[in-house]
């Protein structure tokens, strides 16, 4: 995992952002920061590299010319991350559509762009578990990707998604066992 | 980490299968080379280009009217444009002097054209109108046409006398009976 060369926190980062001389160093040290988790995050939802770097050079774009509008009122991650998944969940409508469109199955659509990505190294059952979750409702998927693979707590799915804890903690239980019996081939 | 064993012990009630295959950990995802050294300053290159493209597209500031006015001026009085302009304002004046529809009112016709009745029945309808200052200076009134106005407030006794005797003698004798 890639780190600032200098380690600089949150604070520091909004500091730099406050000034227009220092601007465009601390947007730097923001994207350092943050762009590994992030990037992992739009590319399990996204899947292919092309179209996840495209999504998070989007979502970075949109922080640079939207700065200005983070109060404060959660953590600077939180504010990128919810970003980076309306972005990301703009991208999958509009690929739906695409895939729509063209009557490509969905499934079978997705076994070829993963057997064809060279930088999917996965497994059989790894494979699997991608297909599992495009089968997933939007919102289950979110919750089921955030908490199984970004490892988020209940409460900061929630300030990203605006949902209740227990919502979520329903959403994702049942996201587990739909997941699990895709695996199994039930 | 504590949230992490969390989400461990969650995943062991829900599905053994999955808690397990969370665990391998293996990341079935790879990046190219360099990829993340080189994201920041994709990003920048990228912002300053839609930025560069955006002032390039922008319209400049639009002048104000006086400016706008002169810069106008400065393209027609250019010699090409106002050879043009001036032939085109001789044409307009031309046909404006040709095509004009005529004026209506009646020509104001000279006095001397005009007869003697015409000229005593025009009086006659306008009297009322007249300046009677300049109607006594014209000696076209007499005190007996203007009632009120004394005429011979001037004369002396002996200019009246004048008067009144080539008065009398100009009568006839039916103007004489009636006055008697």
């Amino acid at each position: 995992m890639q780190t600032p060369l200098t380690a600089i926190s949150e604070e520091q980062i909004l500091k730099l952002l406050d000034e227009p001389r220092t601007f465009e160093q601390g947007f730097r040290y923001l994207m350092e920061q943050y762009q590994e988790r992030l990037y992992w995050h739009v590319r399990r939802l996204a899947l292919g590299h092309e179209d996840a770097n495209d999504v998070l050079q989007n979502c970075f774009i949109k922080v640079y010319r939207g700065i200005q509008n983070f109060e404060g009122k959660s953590r600077l991650y939180t504010w990128l991350y919810r970003i980076a998944t309306n972005e990301a969940i703009t991208f999958l409508n509009q690929k739906k559509r695409r895939v729509a469109a063209s009557l490509e199955e969905g499934e079978g659509q997705l076994a070829r762009q993963l057997k064809a990505d060279p930088y999917f190294d996965g497994d059989e059952l790894q494979r699997r578990l991608l297909m599992a979750l495009e089968t997933l409702p939007e919102k289950q998927r979110l919750v089921f990707q955030m908490r199984y693979f970004d490892e988020l707590s209940y409460q900061e799915m929630s300030d990203v998604l605006d949902t209740s804890v227990g919502a979520l903690k329903a959403s994702f239980h049942h996201a587990v066992r739909k997941v699990e019996a895709y695996i199994r081939g039930e | 980490m504590k949230e992490k064993s969390h989400i461990q012990e969650e995943l062991e009630g829900l599905s053994p299968k999955l808690a397990q295959m969370k665990t391998a950990g293996i990341q079935p995802f790879r990046v190219p080379e360099g990829y993340f050294e080189g994201l920041p300053g994709d990003v920048l290159r990228r912002i300053r280009a839609e930025e560069g493209l955006a002032r390039e597209e922008a319209p400049a500031a639009q002048p104000g009217w006086p400016e706008r006015i002169r810069q106008a001026l400065h393209i027609l009085l250019r010699p090409r444009y106002a050879v043009g302009l001036a032939s085109a304002a001789v044409l307009v004046a031309v046909g404006l002097y040709f095509f004009w529809p005529a004026r209506t009112a009646e020509p104001v016709q000279p006095l001397a054209n005009l007869s003697q009745e015409e000229i005593a029945a025009f009086i006659t309808t306008n009297i009322e109108s007249f300046d009677i200052d300049m109607m006594v200076e014209a000696s076209v009134i007499s005190n007996e046409d203007v009632p009120g106005v004394d005429l011979f407030q001037s004369l002396d006794d002996k200019d009246l006398g004048r008067y009144l005797d080539q008065y009398l003698e100009d009568m006839s004798l039916e103007e004489l009976d009636e006055l008697l």
